[in-house]
């Protein structure tokens, strides 16, 4: 054998043994059998305890869908609220109900668990060879991978009708934003900030209201949601609403100006409301000639029947002629 | 190829191979999926044409101007009806169901449709107007609509007329729908010694008599039909069973929602598509023989239709498996259970927790041994698998003390105790 030959051999194997170790996952590490969210907790605590906070977490127990459900009388709602792996369907697809475990929601094996074992990740740079044997699915970065569920009421064909610049690549953009872990690894927060969470409601929209020559008007402005406001057929309400100061130096009651909203199928008599991506929408006011001081507000509801002392509010501003 | 880089391609190729491999290893009561067929999409074309017919706007317009005017005076009102009489029945059953379904006709216009379904809609119109119970909030417009149905054999407006009959305020024009609501108990099938109309007491006794023998076997006592539903009825079945193929929920809600209403003679068709080569169609189709429940076992014995043979080789589906479980469950059959068992004790988490409310639905005293086993055995249940088994050995023995697990949502509970409730009726 020529000193060439015996060269390229001992290169070749060597790359080969180099390849093998980084393709092959090592033997001691068994796969993990995958049988519950739980077992994600162990090395994952940073991500459960996100989780932990999140209303993924609180699907299946959350009191206003108890009732908007009639306590899951419609049962149809617990596909979302306690779903099947999402992976296990075609992207886009909807998702059909679990039956065990219910209590855990939306948990780490419905957006994660693989059909074919194992878990799915957009992660790049997941370790291959952890226990739970990630697998690199390209499409739980897109909007199909959400839409298997958030499509129902609507939000992604309102987010794909959405001007472009307004709406960042996919629904992790603004939700599932990018942070730092324990050893300096980069992840996606898994708190999923939206609704529940007051600092992302008032970035979605800006209310303006002024008293000028024209009269007292008041406007609200979608330049921040990358889908309508508020989002979601039927359960969430957002109400603009307008208050006088009386002449003996009263305030009057808070009546409502404007409610965005997407009635629910059988409210046949109430038409769609909501404020799409990128639009403005201005409400002239009609205070009394009397009347020189008022306030004007908007009010977030995660349930249309939610009293106004328990809705969360986004903004409020002065109105003086 | 040089020889190095053939050593590099086989390396990577067969790294690959193993990297793929199932973690899952096979369990021995694996069995293969059947084949499925085009149930839905072969129906609907052996029904092609038939059931209720298209209508245009124009349809609409000419029948809402009659009813009009068959609210001006009883000139109108006996011309309108002539009308009626001489038109079409099939076109003018589906353009009365459009309107009451669109939100474009004036109420009383829409009330006057109603009444005229209620009375004289073909048999056809049964499905649609089963919706119509979902979102009509008239309830006066719910009397003839249970009117209506009634007439076809279909007794599911008659729950909606007894919380008509039970409600004594706090809703529209109570008065009118529940003199309506009285004057429709006349309309129930006979019995023997009931005089329709002459004591209310005895009218509204027989109302909750022939009430719960629908729901327990979508049956009305004592009524006279013809042998057969009409093919027209059986396209509309067809045709809403075919909404099961919607991504979107509603159309398959809406789709379930009156299917699991539906007199027994539909639940032949139901069965059927439990074979569709779409796996929603499958899913919902077991579904809606979950939430119909026990009266599907019941017409299953007496059409001596076995459900077992139909309904076991679906276990070989694992996507659809816990859904069969749950319908084998619900039938109430406990001829069921030979084929549930193996799920229970070799299944994954949700195939096992299945299986254990499925059991907790229809075993028999023969389950006690094989669960007790189970149980000794500390197995990885689900907290809700855990549960159903504990109600289940409960209901064998009383003095069974039933735990409650860690994690289990009060809902849940609620849930497997009702089947356990409803055990003795099976």
């Amino acid at each position: 054998m020529r000193l060439g030959t015996l060269t390229s051999f001992v290169f070749a194997a060597a790359g080969i043994a180099v390849l093998v170790k980084i393709v092959l996952p090592p033997t001691d590490s068994e796969p993990l059998r995958l049988l519950s969210s739980g077992q994600c907790l162990e090395c994952h605590a940073g991500v459960a305890a996100e989780w932990q906070t999140s209303h993924h977490k609180f699907a299946y127990e959350n009191p206003e869908v108890r009732k908007l459900s009639n306590n899951f009388a419609n049962q149809e709602c617990i596909a979302c609220h306690a779903p099947r792996p999402v992976l296990s369907f075609e992207p886009g697809e909807r998702v059909l109900a679990r039956q065990s475990e219910r209590g855990l929601g939306v948990d780490c094996l419905a957006c994660h668990a693989h059909p074919e074992g194992g878990v799915g990740t957009s992660n790049i740079n997941a370790k291959l060879d952890a226990p739970c044997r990630p697998r690199l699915v390209e499409r739980m970065a897109s909007v199909e991978h959400c839409a298997a569920c958030h499509n129902q009421h609507k939000t992604v064909e309102q987010w794909r009708g959405a001007p472009d610049n307004l709406k960042g690549n996919n629904c992790l953009d603004c939700h599932m934003p990018e942070t730092w872990r324990e050893g300096g690894r980069k992840g996606r927060n898994h708190s999923f900030k939206a609704s529940h969470d007051l600092p992302s409601l008032q970035s979605a929209v800006t209310m303006d209201a002024a008293w000028d020559a024209e009269g007292a008007w008041v406007s609200l402005s979608n330049q921040g949601a990358g889908h309508n406001f508020p989002t979601d057929e039927r359960s969430r309400a957002a109400d603009l609403q307008v208050r006088w100061k009386g002449p003996q130096g009263a305030w009057g009651i808070w009546e409502r100006v404007h409610r965005f909203r997407d009635p629910y199928r059988d409210e046949t008599d109430l038409t769609n409301t909501q404020l799409p991506a990128g639009e403005t929408q201005r409400f002239e006011l009609q205070p009394g000639p009397e009347i020189k001081l008022g306030e004007v507000r908007l009010l977030y509801r995660t349930n249309p029947y939610l009293e106004d002392e328990l809705a969360s509010e986004l903004f409020r501003m002065e109105l003086a002629r | 190829m040089k020889r190095s880089t053939f050593a590099v391609t086989v390396a990577l190729v067969g790294s690959f191979g193993l990297s793929c491999s199932d973690p899952q290893s096979s369990r021995s009561v694996e069995i293969s999926a059947p084949t499925w067929m085009a149930v839905v999409e072969n129906q609907l074309q052996a029904y092609a044409g038939e059931g209720l017919p298209d209508i245009t706007l124009e349809d609409q317009e000419d029948v809402l101007d009659l009813l009009d005017l068959s609210l001006s005076n009883d000139k109108g009102y006996r011309q309108a009806h002539q009308v009626f009489d001489d038109s079409e029945q099939d076109w003018l059953t589906s353009v009365m169901l459009s309107l009451v379904e669109g939100r474009d006709a004036d109420s009383e216009l829409k009330a006057q449709a109603y009444r005229w379904l209620g009375n004289k809609g073909l048999e056809a119109m049964v499905p649609r107007l089963t919706l119509r119970l979902k979102y009509e909030k008239d309830w006066a417009a719910n009397v003839d609509i249970a009117l209506g149905l009634l007439r076809f054999g279909c007794g599911a407006g008659l729950n909606p007329l007894i919380t008509i009959l039970r409600t004594e305020e706090g809703v529209v024009d109570l008065d009118r729908a529940r003199w309506a609501a009285i004057d429709f108990l006349k309309a129930l099938p006979p019995k023997a010694g009931w005089v329709p109309g002459e004591n209310f007491d005895d009218d509204w006794k027989h109302l909750l008599e022939v009430e719960a023998t629908w729901r327990l076997t979508h049956l009305i006592p004592n009524q006279v039909l013809p042998q057969k539903s009409s093919r027209a009825y059986r396209a509309e079945i067809w045709k809403t069973l075919a909404k099961f193929r919607s991504q979107r929920l509603r159309p398959v809600d809406d789709a379930r929602y009156l299917l699991m209403r539906q007199p027994s003679w539909a639940f032949d068709a139901i069965v059927q598509t439990t074979y569709d080569e779409v796996w929603y169609v499958r899913e919902h189709a077991l579904q809606t023989m979950a939430w119909i429940g026990a009266p599907i076992g019941l017409w299953a014995k007496q059409t001596e239709s076995p459900l077992v043979p139909k309904l076991a080789p679906l276990l070989g589906d694992s996507r659809l498996r816990g859904r069969v479980l749950e319908a084998m469950g619900a039938t109430g059959l406990a001829e069921m259970q030979d084929s549930i068992l193996p799920w229970l004790l070799e299944g994954n988490l949700e195939e096992s927790t299945a299986a254990a409310d499925a059991l907790l639905r229809c075993a028999n005293r023969d389950i006690v041994r094989p669960v007790e086993t189970l149980l000794n055995s500390n197995p990885y249940l689900s907290p809700e698998g855990r549960y159903a088994l504990d109600c289940l050995l409960h209901a064998f023995d009383a003095e069974y003390s039933i735990q409650i697990p860690d994690g289990i949502d009060p809902s849940e509970i609620e849930r497997r105790n009702r089947w356990a409730a409803q055990r003795p009726t099976l």
